[in-house]
């Protein structure tokens, strides 16, 4: 993402339609707890709109990884990811549109997955100046674990998404 | 075209690492089994070997390219992505670090870093490009083994490599390792450990280690550039080479950012087996160089620092 540290989060608002995998040769069945999953990941989203770090966070394990899209370094655990999203120093990113679209889930009873396509817009902030609106799009995976109580949270997410012009 | 989609190949990987709070299954999952797979589907993108990259696909593979690149389902269609009619490149290298391998029942995922160097036209083979990058993979128990269900890698806009210079001075790539040149005093946990000579050699074609221990015991290195891979490679001999890692081949897998670099080899042992091997290089503000050096004994599941070198210049 241009300009400063762009906190990308594929921050998305609401989860569209769970498409259920009808891939060739024959697909892996949702999982059992799609609804559940489907929950977290529109809290994480829905985070990244009210800009509530807390209930961003609230959605991952605490050692949960993140891996930045274009080939940036991991970033490993609940510290390093809450700096990098949600630096002192900076004013917050304020995300005007955010959409993961689930097109699969899947996994088994301790480890689960999902991922869609994303579709993100934010402003940034240019001193005095009307902001500009930038956007992008691409595609997300999520890992889920079970946390203590037996709920989900992510345990890793990434994204894959255009490279902006000029770069 | 064929560029593109040959460099979207790039990404796969493991992944470890949940707190006690997460319960994993390990009783079920074998780290190295996974790995076996990563490892296959590695040497099988170098060798060209598109059957093999097949056969370690579900037969219903999710493919999420980089650059917010469509989802690709199912062999068919991965197929065609990978190997449009008419297509033609060459991989002139391909590496995948495994930082991360977990798993749950029969699901597995894995992470790492990758490093790809293609020739988008094989009629032009002074056209070569490098991508360094992220993959995540989810894998699948089958009779066969693990395969890959999914696939997702990202990486910046590829950098075109030097190929019009023979010379291997003011080559950016060759100039990798200049932070680690010089005379340095090594500590380990506060303790002077030994001596190392970092040299630039055979006009900046290749560099050499010159380590000497607290006893005297001595190693030595020679790093040099291996055109065809564009990857620096390492041997390191000892002179107790006979016992287990007295002797070592690796190659560089990644770069990070801030410069910081990591070798990884295998080292096979006498007797039968091998472990993995790996050395981080970090660059530091004050001009010193942090050396990490890890092994696994689990395919890269688990890594166990092994020596851990503050360098400071002489």
């Amino acid at each position: 993402v241009p300009g400063r540290r762009i906190p990308y989060p594929f921050p998305a608002i609401r989860l569209i339609l769970l498409l259920p995998a009808c891939s060739p040769g024959g697909a892996a069945a949702p999982h059992p707890d799609e609804n559940e999953l489907r929950h977290v990941v529109e809290r994480y989203t829905a985070g990244w709109l009210s800009g509530d770090s807390a209930a961003v966070m609230g959605a991952l394990a605490p050692d949960a990884v993140f891996t930045p899209h274009h080939g940036l370094m991991p970033l490993e655990g609940d510290s390093a990811i809450r700096q990098w999203w949600f630096p002192a120093a900076s004013p917050p990113i304020k995300i005007v549109r955010f959409t993961l679209s689930p097109e699969q889930t899947g996994g088994s009873d301790s480890l689960a997955y999902a991922w869609g396509r994303l579709d993100l817009a934010w402003e940034n902030a240019r001193g005095g100046a009307a902001p500009d609106t930038a956007t992008n799009a691409g595609t997300w995976l999520f890992i889920f674990r079970r946390d203590g109580t037996g709920g989900w949270r992510i345990a890793h997410l990434t994204s894959s998404d255009t490279l902006p012009r000029g770069r | 075209m064929s560029a593109i989609r040959a460099l979207a190949l790039a990404a796969l990987a493991a992944s470890p690492g949940l707190l006690l709070a997460f319960p994993k299954d390990p009783d079920r999952l074998d780290p190295a089994a996974v790995r076996r797979t990563i490892d296959q589907y590695t040497v099988a993108w170098r060798t060209g070997d598109s059957a093999a990259i097949v056969r370690l696909l579900a037969p219903d593979a999710v493919l999420l390219p980089h650059h917010g690149g469509a989802a690709r389902r199912g062999l068919a269609e991965i197929e065609s992505f990978w190997w449009p009619a008419g297509a033609r490149f060459r991989i002139d290298a391909f590496d995948q670090t495994v930082d991360e391998i977990s798993g749950g029942g029969d699901l597995a995922y894995a992470r790492g870093r990758f490093r790809l160097v293609v020739a988008p036209d094989t009629a032009n083979s002074r056209d070569r490009r490098l991508s360094q990058g992220n993959w995540v993979a989810l894998f699948r128990r089958s009779d066969q083994g693990w395969r890959i269900s999914h696939r997702l890698w990202d990486d910046p806009r590829p950098v075109t490599l030097d190929t019009t210079s023979a010379g291997c001075r003011g080559d950016p790539e060759l100039r990798v390792l200049d932070f680690w040149l010089g005379d340095w005093v090594v500590r380990a946990g506060g303790i002077r450990v030994g001596t190392n000579r970092v040299t630039a050699a055979l006009d900046d074609c290749a560099i050499t280690e010159e380590w000497t221990d607290g006893s005297g015991g001595r190693g030595n290195s020679l790093f040099y550039y291996e055109p065809a891979a564009a990857q620096w490679r390492q041997v390191w001999v000892t002179g107790q080479a006979k016992r287990p890692g007295g002797v070592k081949e690796k190659r560089l897998v990644a770069h990070y950012p801030g410069g910081a670099v990591r070798f990884e080899g295998e080292i096979r042992l006498p007797g039968g087996g091998h472990y993995l091997d790996r050395t981080t290089l970090y660059p530091m503000a004050d001009s010193g160089v942090r050396q990490l050096i890890e092994v696994s004994e689990n395919g890269g599941a688990t890594w166990r620092a092994v020596f851990e070198g503050d360098y400071r210049r002489r």
